[in-house]
């Protein structure tokens, strides 16, 4: 068989004649009009055609080349020292965090921009690295708890993005020029500022080849000593430093450095040197392609499609593959716990989270801002007015909060990861995705409308898990394939908003967490669930705990594995559902509650979960709060605000657990 | 007296629009409140000012005109209306658009709700605003100040009809930064303003059904040495960007100094927009 293979150079050359073909398709009429010398040399100003193509479409397609190389080598760097086929820039969470410093600075700190928008992405980039490998940490940098720390990140970070733009911003404009990564040029400069930092980068890379090398032997390697471990740093920086000055340049082109190198595997790139080689040329090759195809495509149509966001639906499904062909080995079983110290005195920690959401939930009902924007507290008649307003959106957050932070710690017992949690199981992500479609096939859709599109979204997102959880032997699996779901969305999403559509408008305020079209029935039902959930968990109690210790323990224990995972997966996914609906897919609390939760001392059994509920319920309580009157008149949706309260909380936890586990 | 009358204009909700009977002579005006930035102009215009409004601190970044009273309350974001406020200003009357229509319910217990399609509806939106206006007058009672802004409208456009004829060709366009850039064409209040003054619009390709494209800086070679006006809000950065491209510098436009800056005109607007853009074309032609 394997001699069959043609030489992996062969396929990036048949590549390149379809990127030649389609460029010449898209620039040959032009520069046959204009010939090869004015194409090349600066135009005279009055032939218009020359200096289109000279100023415009030739940057452009030299931008490509650029981009697509850094992405392809950052994506490959990224797979080899972490050993990971399914690293790189986006799946690190690197070019959202990039992405999230452009947007900080751009808001509030513009003099970081005016001395070096390279620095501030790259800041970012490193910052959100950082924060994934501590999370991984813990996880003895087992490859798919990696990437799933990496995915989680990213979508926190482009939550933060689309928050700040939804706040700033009366018409969507400037949004998709950093989520949806264009390509458009206006002359030279921003190519003749890319091209070098990226050979520069590409040189420190090769030069770094020969150690590089050596890590393929894998853990062998690391008693070649102390110096292998700053060749993985340094070959780390680069890769950063080629995704931030790309995001600084153009903006996020997703998953390109994902689908570069597994292209390049497949093609039969096996040796380091070739892979080096191929990577980056196939990246080119394909965001020249894609790109050329674009601008043919809004020539005819005049739709302007952003690349960064298409490149995105192409990548998704390659990760799709790589997990699902390589999977398996990469699945090894978790064990990277830290022993939290549990709390002598459980039940009078889960009395005082109960106390405290009491108190915040009274404050949250009698306190709120008069027409002119003072404080006071209202009684009597106001209040009863009020009440129908104040009511339901508090009882639905809270319990919105209980459902996800139920959802969360089932999942994290169930999978053994700690980056486990109900956003990233795929049922938001279906969600989403139901009410998207009910926006564009219903003209005047109500509220009742899109609750049906979320059900039937998440419904279908469900069946799809289980049909495959016959095959899927780990819960991580499950859980990847989820935030790949959401990753394809959040691209398919900046499509939609690039078109300036004004019907994305209230779907983005509803991914946000807005619960602003919250009814008192919807309040009702989702209490109902709330509370049924939590005493249905209790049944789960014994089974799960056999589960924390392993599957062959649980197995031995007379549980039978495989049903029990799927009936915990549909319990967790069906929770998630009904708190998806109020309170969007990005409020991280389902990841958050069951974290803090072990921090307070509640570490086991029916204590952990309790106290999980209870704080994901607090959480929310609070950030309704804040979210109604911080900022009135405008309210901030309740599901981001409860992200931004217990994001930071949640990443110094992560922090010093990881900087723990280190010391053992 | 007063509290009656907003009792009766309470009274029937579902069927408001078609129950509800003029109110005779000059009577107190009803607190409405509008949630869309050209509703809330013809609002204005008509003499019953909103009691609350959508993002009062925009009014003077995207309409501008008419001016926007002092007592009008800020209501929150048209994404997230603060109910609690509407709840308080006890308003008799909610004028919104079809894209709130999944808030119609929450809206409708606090007071009856009255949307008007505008746009994208598959054809110019000019016909659905005057529509629009005639529609606000009879049930706010304002029949004679409806037919008035008509008048006035269609007066201001002939006479900016004459004053503009040289203008010729003309596009034109917001930049979203230096390298994106919207597009107005058919579909929007702008072009209908193009069609009412006899002016054809330089852009040569469609648009979306709200009446506007995107393109690239180099896209706009398209436009030939047209005129092209690029309207507020420009991006802070990006007129020092344009100085030294050599890409816009090389436009036809450019070089013929055929381009100039405009201030903002609501693209979503009603009449008084209207009315706003013909004024400003015949500033910039004279």
């Amino acid at each position: 068989m394997k001699s069959l293979h043609p030489h992996p150079l062969f396929w990036a050359g048949l590549l390149s004649c379809v990127a030649l073909a389609i460029t010449a398709l898209n620039l040959g009429p032009m520069i046959s009009i204009i010939g090869w010398r004015a194409a090349f040399s600066a135009p005279s100003p009055s032939d218009s055609l020359a200096v289109l193509v000279h100023y415009s479409l030739l940057p452009r397609l030299a931008m490509a080349c650029v981009c697509g190389f850094a992405l392809g080598l950052s994506g490959m760097l990224f797979q080899h020292v972490l050993r990971n086929p399914l690293a790189s820039p986006s799946t690190l969470g690197v070019e959202a965090g990039a992405q999230l410093a452009l947007a900080l600075a751009m808001l509030w700190f513009p003099a970081l921009l005016g001395w070096s928008r390279d620095a501030t992405t790259a800041l970012g980039g490193f910052a959100a690295m950082a924060l994934v490998f501590a999370a991984a940490w813990r996880l003895k940098f087992q490859p798919v708890a990696i990437i799933l720390s990496g995915l989680v990140v990213g979508l926190y970070c482009t939550a933060i993005v689309t928050l700040l733009t939804l706040m700033n911003d009366h018409y969507l404009s400037g949004l998709f020029i950093w989520g949806g990564g264009s390509l458009n040029q206006n002359d030279w400069r921003q190519v003749q500022g890319l091209f070098p930092k990226v050979v520069a980068c590409s040189l420190v890379a090769f030069m770094l080849a020969r150690q590089l090398s050596v890590l393929t032997l894998g853990d062998t390697a690391q008693s070649l000593g102390i110096k292998l471990q700053f060749t993985r740093a340094g070959v780390l920086f680069v890769a950063v430093a080629l995704t931030a000055f790309t995001v600084s340049a153009v903006g996020v082109i997703g998953f390109l450095g994902l689908a570069a190198p597994a292209i390049a595997r497949a093609t039969g790139a096996r040796r380091i040197k070739s892979r080096m080689i191929v990577s980056p040329l196939i990246g080119s090759l394909l965001l020249v392609i894609i790109d050329q195809v674009l601008q043919i495509y809004a020539a005819k149509t005049s739709v302007h499609l952003p690349t960064g966001a298409i490149t995105a639906l192409i990548g998704v499904p390659v990760l799709l593959i790589v997990i699902l062909r390589r999977g398996r080995s990469m699945l090894a079983a978790a064990d990277g716990k830290a022993a939290l110290p549990a709390s002598r005195l459980p039940l009078r920690v889960i009395a005082s989270i109960a106390l405290l959401l009491l108190v915040v939930a009274s404050i949250a009902v009698f306190v709120g801002r008069d027409v002119d924007g003072a404080w006071i507290s209202q009684g009597g008649a106001t209040l009863e007015s009020l009440l129908p307003w104040r009511g339901p959106r508090l009882v639905a957050a809270m319990s919105a909060g209980l459902m996800l932070a139920l959802a969360g710690s089932l999942l994290q017992r169930l999978t053994g990861n700690s980056m486990a949690s109900p956003e990233v199981l795929g049922v938001s992500a279906g969600t989403a995705f139901g009410q998207l479609c009910i926006l564009f096939i219903i003209a005047e859709p109500t509220y009742g409308h899109r609750m049906f599109g979320g059900f039937s979204g998440a419904a279908i997102v469900l069946t799809v898990l289980f049909a495959m959880s016959r095959k899927v032997r780990s819960g991580n699996q499950f859980l990847i394939i989820g935030v790949s779901l959401g990753a394809l969305l959040s691209a398919l999403i900046s499509v939609i908003l690039a078109s300036g559509d004004p019907r994305a408008v209230s779907l983005i305020s509803w991914m946000a967490g807005s619960t602003y079209g919250i009814s008192r029935q919807i309040a009702w039902i989702s209490l109902a669930f709330a509370v049924s959930g939590l005493a249905a968990v209790t049944l789960f109690l014994r089974p799960l705990q056999q589960f924390a210790l392993g599957d062959i323990s649980a197995h031995s224990h007379g549980v039978d594995v495989a049903k029990f995972r799927v009936m915990i997966l549909g319990f967790a996914a069906l929770l998630t559902a009904i708190a998806t609906l109020v309170v969007g897919p990005l409020s991280f609390v389902g990841l958050m509650a069951p974290h803090m939760a072990q921090r307070l001392g509640l570490t086991r059994g029916l204590a952990h979960l309790l106290g999980s509920a209870l704080l994901g319920a607090l959480l929310m309580a609070i950030a309704d709060f804040i979210g109604r009157t911080i900022y009135f008149p405008w309210q901030l949706p309740t599901g981001l605000v409860a992200t931004l309260l217990g994001g930071p909380v949640f990443a110094l936890l992560l922090i010093r657990t990881g900087r723990r586990s280190m010391q053992h | 007296m007063t509290k009656m009358r907003r009792r009766n204009f309470l009274f029937g909700s579902a069927a408001f629009a078609a129950t509800l009977r003029p109110v005779p002579g000059r009577a107190a005006a009803p607190r409405v409140v509008a949630l869309d930035y050209g509703l809330a102009q013809t609002l204005i215009e008509l003499g019953v000012p909103p009691v609350g409004l959508i993002d009062t601190q925009g009014w003077a970044e995207w309409p501008i005109e008419p001016p926007l009273p002092a007592s009008v309350v800020n209501i929150g974001s048209s994404f997230e209306v603060n109910m609690e406020l509407l709840q308080l200003l006890k308003p008799d009357l909610i004028i919104s658009t079809p894209y709130l229509e999944w808030v119609r319910p929450q809206l409708e217990q606090i007071a009856p709700v009255k949307s008007f399609p505008i746009h994208a509806l598959g054809s110019s939106p000019y016909p659905h605003i005057i529509a629009a206006t005639r529609e606000l007058g009879r049930m706010l009672g304002r029949q004679g100040e409806a037919e008035a802004l008509i008048d006035r409208t269609d007066n201001e456009l002939q006479v900016a009809k004459a004053s503009t004829r040289h203008l010729g060709k003309l596009a034109v366009i917001t930049f979203i930064d230096a390298r994106n850039i919207r597009v107005y064409g058919p579909g929007g209040i702008f072009q209908d303003v193009f069609d009412r003054l006899e002016l054809e619009n330089a852009w040569p390709h469609p648009t979306n059904e709200w009446g506007f494209g995107d393109t690239s800086m180099a896209g706009l070679v398209d436009i030939g040495d047209s005129r092209l006006f690029y309207m507020d809000p420009v991006p802070p950065d990006l007129l020092a960007t344009l100085a030294d491209s050599p890409l816009w510098q090389s436009m036809p436009f450019v070089k013929n100094g055929h381009a100039q800056r405009m201030a903002s005109v609501l693209m979503f607007g009603t009449l008084p927009a209207a009315s706003r853009f013909a004024r400003l074309l015949t500033e910039a032609a004279a």
